[in-house]
């Protein structure tokens, strides 16, 4: 409350301080400098270009189905940018009276004259004929770039719709295959390697599809409580996109010997976050937050590796509360 | 070889024993139990496409796509600039340190011939853009176009500002 008070009488200060600024209806000392209609007409046509860049981040953002989006997205922010660059100099260079100083400044003591130096200043923009139209469409261009820059916060919800982030095509019974949809049996799966695995008969594309599968030996597992039995023989699945940024994990470092080396882990390549296998997927370095989200397996009759429910956690990039939503399968 | 001490990661140097011995050593321990043999490779027979492809599925995240190396979390990764095709082919099916290895079923006899032939062609990389700047990516390019974009907003200072003359 006393915090709200504060803001509040800081702010009546400044209005009040902009408000004593202004003086009105003194003779001038600057004489206006000719006006330069193109000059003018150069800077809001510029403006203009700020704004329709400002605006079209804005369009694009909302397409979708477009490709290349990263790029457009660049070169429309980057050109909403170097147009207003523009258009403040060519307001600099061509349409601020410029003088240049040949006596001293006078001595501070003297406040008659110190604010003469202020109307000066002040009247320095004398060449603008169409002040109006002017801050118009800066305000215009400042409108567009803001709202462009604001836009991607759409992106956190909840006006989106986060769902298909959560859904996965796993459920209890799917099988995994490879690459080529050839099954994997749990006898294909050794020690020492990695493989990556897909649902069978589902989109490998999906966010939630592929997984990276390791053998350790059961021994060495110590998997949080309510996972017993997620990994049959010590095989264990896990989501192979990063919780950090979503890269692919696609990194698995693995002691020779383990007595002097570092332990197994699943190491992203982007950013080098590294989540332990045997601990059921626990960030053991770099910058993700969260566990990699563990898929329970099953062997079924004839030896194919199934799956034996969904993720332990939501997959993918972490984001607003991710941590407590758990994957729809 | 010899490591300085346990636990240290191996990387290339120059060998302290010579060819006889190194042959002698290896013929000892190959008499103390049958291990997986050399792998045999056929350069000819790869495609430096296909080899791209696998390289860049399997070993780029830590090998680089240009095989020039980085780290993983504990561990440096060499650069392949001196490799051998048999040593290409011994890392990939034994797996050397922390480097995993790989069946047949995840990289075939023909996929291998074409990862090396892909690592023979990216040990001499075509600078196409003319200026390499070492082929290791980001970090050098970074500071080049930093380098260039200071002394460009340098410059676009001193036109678009004056001094005063007095």
């Amino acid at each position: 409350m006393t915090r709200l008070k504060g803001w509040l009488l800081t702010m009546l200060f400044v209005i009040v301080g902009l408000g004593g600024l202004r003086r009105r209806g003194r003779d001038r000392i600057v004489p206006a400098g000719d006006p330069d209609r193109g000059a003018e007409i150069a800077v809001v046509l510029l403006l203009l270009g700020a704004t329709v860049c400002g605006a079209g981040f804005v369009v694009l953002y909302a397409l979708d189905d477009l490709g290349n989006r990263t790029q457009l997205f660049g070169i429309a922010l980057g050109g909403a940018f170097a147009f207003l660059a523009a258009a403040l100099i060519v307001v600099g260079k061509r349409l601020v009276v410029t003088e240049d100083l040949e006596e001293d400044y006078p001595e501070a003591e003297h406040p008659a004259q110190r604010d003469e130096v202020v109307q000066i200043v002040g009247e320095s923009t004398s060449r603008f004929t169409r002040k109006r139209l002017l801050a118009g469409a800066a305000a215009m261009a400042s409108a567009a770039v803001g709202l462009a820059a604001l836009t991607p916060a759409l992106s956190l919800g909840p006006v989106l719709d986060t769902d298909p982030l959560l859904r996965t095509p796993w459920r209890r019974g799917r099988r995994l295959v490879d690459d080529n949809g050839r099954a994997f049996r749990a006898a294909d799966i050794q020690t020492g390697t990695f493989y990556t695995a897909f649902p069978e008969g589902a989109s490998k594309d999906e966010i939630g599809s592929p997984l990276v599968l390791v053998r350790l030996d059961p021994r060495s597992l110590k998997l949080p409580r309510g996972r017993a039995g997620w990994a049959p023989g010590g095989i264990l699945a896990y989501s192979k996109i990063c919780t950090h940024a979503g890269c692919a994990i696609a990194l698995y470092r693995k002691p020779t010997f383990p007595v002097v080396e570092p332990r197994p882990a699943l190491v992203c390549p982007c950013h080098y976050s590294t989540f332990d296998p045997a601990t059921g997927g626990t960030v053991l370095f770099g910058p993700a937050g969260r566990d990699l989200p563990q898929l329970p397996l099953m062997i079924d009759r004839d030896g194919a590796l199934r799956a034996a429910g969904t993720f332990s956690a939501g997959v993918g990039p972490s984001w607003w509360r991710v941590r407590t939503r758990r994957s729809m399968a | 070889m010899p490591l300085g001490k346990p636990g240290e990661q191996p990387s290339r140097s120059t060998p302290s024993f010579n060819d006889h011995e190194i042959r002698a050593i290896v013929d000892y321990v190959a008499g103390l139990a049958p291990g997986p043999p050399v792998p045999k490779v056929d350069p000819a027979a790869g495609d430096v496409a296909q080899g791209q492809r696998v390289f860049t599925e399997h070993c780029a995240g830590c090998h680089q796509i240009v095989a020039q190396g980085g780290v993983v979390t504990g561990a440096r990764v060499p650069p392949l600039k001196d490799a051998t095709a048999t040593q290409i082919a011994e890392a990939v099916r034994t797996g050397p340190y922390l480097m995993p290895r790989f069946s047949p079923r995840q990289i075939s006899a023909h996929e291998l011939d074409s990862i090396i032939v892909y690592v023979r062609r990216a040990q001499h990389p075509v600078n196409r853009g003319g200026w390499g700047i070492g082929n290791v990516g980001p970090v050098p390019e970074g500071m080049v176009t930093w380098l260039v974009a200071i002394v460009v907003l340098l410059a676009t200072c001193r036109v678009i500002g004056r001094r005063v003359r007095r």
